[in-house]
């Protein structure tokens, strides 16, 4: 145990030196503060949509033609609940309607609980619209005709995660705005009770109808966990890069800063201060400088994304072309950030001692000479 | 030893006050309605600008 004359020492020599410290304390603190900032966000967006599919169907049917989405009918309604193990089969109209004026796509969801001429919209699609004065009602123009809807109902803004793009109509007015024929449905929820089943199930749908594409709820789960895996694959080597090139910069930084600082370390020894006593030395003042570095940057970070909702940074993640105006929900995973910290607070103070040991263990007289 | 107590005091705070903020924020009533929503369009997905490059090229195809 040290000595708290040795502590005091060490913090003097650190502020004694503090514009040198001083550039490795920002620039660590900046890249714990973007790291963390990520995941926090990608953290927090995954939570909320993992909320949202809990009651998905076990098995969405989509159709495509010529790889693009096709619409089906009542002709795969009711092949499909002739499947064993189905126990329903229901149909929905969901498709894509190209805002010109704003050159914006709104996302057209029907809902079988809206009245024919109600309309509930997301906080950016209203938004959009207010630009244009679309205020108490809104006209979709189609090929054929106008449709004149009242704007009835804001979606929550807590819901803008999947709400902020949709406009929810009534099924057969979402197939007016889209150009659907009344027996025409985007996409099938197939009701499997036992889970067992839904595997087999999805397997003879494809198989009845090669061009369908068959999600199961496990699917729609992962896909979700990869939406943004910013834990692994490419992310993960672009911050390996990173780090490894912010440790390649404090190494020169720290061999150049110590090799003027020979003559101290000489000094140091020649007044007693054995190889030990000088490692401490130095472990004590960059634990100090990256330990805060860390702790600095991680509350940046918290405060950045769920206190001010991550502006700027927010738009990689959700497009910047229609407003959203989401609020992260505080979702912090514990192991990331102690991966973050072993990951870069040990390397940083490895980084640093070495040199100082190195010159340690060298001929003292030479460096008091020079 | 007076900045080092200085320092881990400032630090306490701050993150005693990260944690209130954590704890003060009702997330149970965003996971209500976001689950409201999801349990008549029950297929939800993100809802970002635009869905796909596709989309995108179209919007700004000159």
């Amino acid at each position: 145990m040290r000595s708290k004359n040795f502590v005091e020492y060490a913090i003097l020599l650190l502020f004694k030196d503090k514009n040198d410290h001083l550039f490795s304390f920002l620039i660590f603190s900046f890249i714990v503060f973007i790291l963390s900032s990520t995941l926090f966000i990608s953290d927090s967006l995954q939570e909320d949509l993992l909320n949202s599919i809990k009651s998905q169907p076990e098995i969405v049917v989509e159709n495509t033609r010529a790889g693009r989405a096709y619409a089906m009918h009542d002709g795969f309604i009711y092949d499909i609940s002739k499947i064993t193990g189905v126990s329903n089969v229901e149909g929905i109209v969901d498709g894509y309607h190209y805002f010109a004026q704003k050159r914006l796509w709104f996302h057209i969801i029907g809902d079988a609980t809206l009245a024919k001429d109600e309309m509930i919209i997301g906080q950016g699609v209203k938004n959009a619209m207010a630009e244009l004065y679309y205020n108490e009602e809104f006209h979709f123009f189609t090929e054929e005709r106008m449709i004149r809807l009242k704007i009835n109902k804001i979606a929550p803004k807590s819901t803008t995660i999947i709400s902020n793009d949709a406009v929810y109509l009534h099924p057969n007015t979402a197939r007016a705005v889209l150009g659907m024929e009344m027996d025409e449905y985007s996409k099938l929820y197939v009701s499997v009770p036992n889970p067992n089943e839904v595997g087999n199930v999805s397997l003879k749908i494809v198989e009845i109808y090669p061009s369908a594409k068959a999600t199961t709820k496990e699917d729609a789960i992962s896909a979700v966990r990869h939406l943004y895996y910013y834990k692994g694959g490419i992310f993960m080597i672009l911050y390996v890069i990173a780090l490894v090139s912010f440790f390649i910069l404090l190494k020169n930084q720290i061999s150049l800063v110590y090799g003027e600082k020979k003559k101290e370390i000489a000094i140091l020894r020649s007044l007693g201060f054995c190889i030990k006593d000088i490692i401490a030395l130095k472990f004590i003042q960059n634990t100090v400088v990256s330990v805060s570095a860390y702790l600095l940057g991680v509350a940046m970070a918290y405060i950045y994304v769920f206190m001010f909702n991550a502006p700027y940074l927010r738009n990689i993640f959700l497009g910047s072309e229609l407003e959203n105006s989401i609020s992260f929900t505080p979702v912090i995973d514990i192991n990331l950030l102690f991966l973050i910290f072993l990951f870069g607070v040990v390397p940083f103070l490895a980084f640093v001692i070495l040199p100082a040991w190195k010159i340690a263990i060298s001929d003292m007289s030479e460096a008091v000479k020079s | 030893m007076r900045f080092l107590t200085g320092l881990g005091i400032a630090f306490f705070s701050l993150y005693l006050i990260l944690a209130v903020h954590a704890l003060s924020v009702s997330d149970k009533n965003k996971a209500k309605e976001i689950e409201a929503i999801s349990s008549h369009v029950k297929d939800t997905k993100l809802s970002v600008s635009f869905k796909s490059n596709e989309y995108q090229r179209f919007v700004y195809a000159k």
